[in-house]
């Protein structure tokens, strides 16, 4: 089904990772399969031409925005990686921000993929109807936009340019799973990361803690 | 026509293919084998997936031999599923296949508009992102 990587592709992986994780701050782990697909070469191809249109989303929808349209545009295609990966990394851009937890955790990604379309819009209006209502239409907004056609107004063009991008994307990052790093610049920030995770973490305890108490009063 | 998890059904060529329950390496090598026999007089496949409760890991691979049936007889498919989690497994088995003819979509009407497409799924994602497509 898939060609083992030559000497070459592997050696190229190896350096790209750790040059990755310095200039970035993580390494995508579905860089193997795109070198499978495409050598070396049609790899920088397409990171260059990713991160074009990346950087062209985040320059409309800024970047804790940004991540919540990647995450979903991801998550329509059934992408744990990358779905968890942007989820991740808006999760990070709200704590940095606001020091408060975003009301989703990025590990809550496998429950939303197994929900059906209308379950998981209405579970978005549950979690941040109130606290964020302008996150939920937009979400909707590119939901609709994925499933039909019809005309476009105001950001809808780069929403359609998300969903886009993320059928590219997810084409060979579909071949790997979640857990991943966050995906984006706030994964250099070391100090927020360790921040956020005891944060959420101590959340995670309290939920589970509260969940235990209704179930054994 | 089919077997205990399928329904196979030609309408003028298209041929629909139900899915139901939980999927195994055996219930989808029964799966193939209902769909091989009408592949010939099909001209595109749609595969619903909305019935399926579970899909087991040992069947993946069974839906990739059926997926790289259906390239190599050169038919455009598209697999229904308006959970995220079945539209995953889908793009998982049509790239391992290396069928870009096939598409996972949420609606009956995208799968219809895909199939009377000549696009091919990554160039067609690609052109839209850089925004050369339509």
């Amino acid at each position: 089904m898939s060609r083992e990587l030559s000497f070459a592709e592997r050696t190229f992986l190896n350096i790209e990772r750790k040059l990755a994780v310095m200039v970035r701050g993580y390494h995508i782990t579905f860089d193997e399969e795109l070198v499978r697909q495409r050598g070396i070469m049609g790899f920088f191809r397409w990171a260059a031409q990713t991160d074009k249109v990346t950087n062209e989303l985040i320059s409309t929808f800024g970047e804790t925005r940004f991540h919540l349209i990647a995450g979903f545009a991801s998550l329509w295609n059934g992408c744990d990686y990358c779905g968890y990966g942007h989820l991740l990394a808006l999760n990070l851009c709200i704590y940095r921000d606001t020091e408060q937890l975003f009301a989703i955790d990025e590990q809550e990604v496998h429950q939303m993929l197994r929900l059906r379309d209308t379950e998981l819009l209405a579970f978005l209006d549950e979690r941040l109807g109130k606290s964020h209502p302008d996150f939920v239409k937009l979400i909707r907004r590119q939901h609709d936009l994925r499933v039909a056609d019809g005309p476009l107004q105001g950001e809808d063009k780069m929403l359609v340019k998300s969903i886009a991008l993320y059928e590219w994307i997810n084409e060979c990052s579909i071949t790997v799973d979640a857990p991943s790093p966050p995906l984006g610049p706030v994964a250099k920030n070391g100090e927020l990361r360790k921040k956020y995770d005891a944060a959420r973490a101590e959340f995670r305890k309290a939920k589970a803690a509260a969940q235990v108490t209704q179930q054994h009063p | 026509m089919g077997s205990a998890n399928c329904q196979v059904k030609n309408t003028g060529g298209q041929l629909r293919v139900e899915l139901f329950g939980k999927l195994n390496a055996q219930s989808v090598r029964e799966v193939t084998s209902s769909v091989s026999g009408e592949l010939k007089d099909a001209t595109e496949i749609i595969f619903v997936t909305i019935g399926v409760t579970d899909c087991a890991e040992d069947a993946r691979p069974e839906l990739v031999k059926l997926q790289q049936l259906v390239a190599a007889q050169k038919k455009r498919s598209a697999w229904v599923d308006d959970r995220s989690q079945f539209r995953g497994i889908a793009l998982w088995v049509m790239h391992l296949a290396n069928d870009q003819a096939a598409k996972a979509t949420a609606t009956m009407e995208q799968a219809l508009k895909w199939l009377s497409s000549t696009e091919t799924r990554e160039s067609f994602a690609s052109q839209r992102a850089m925004g050369t497509g339509r």
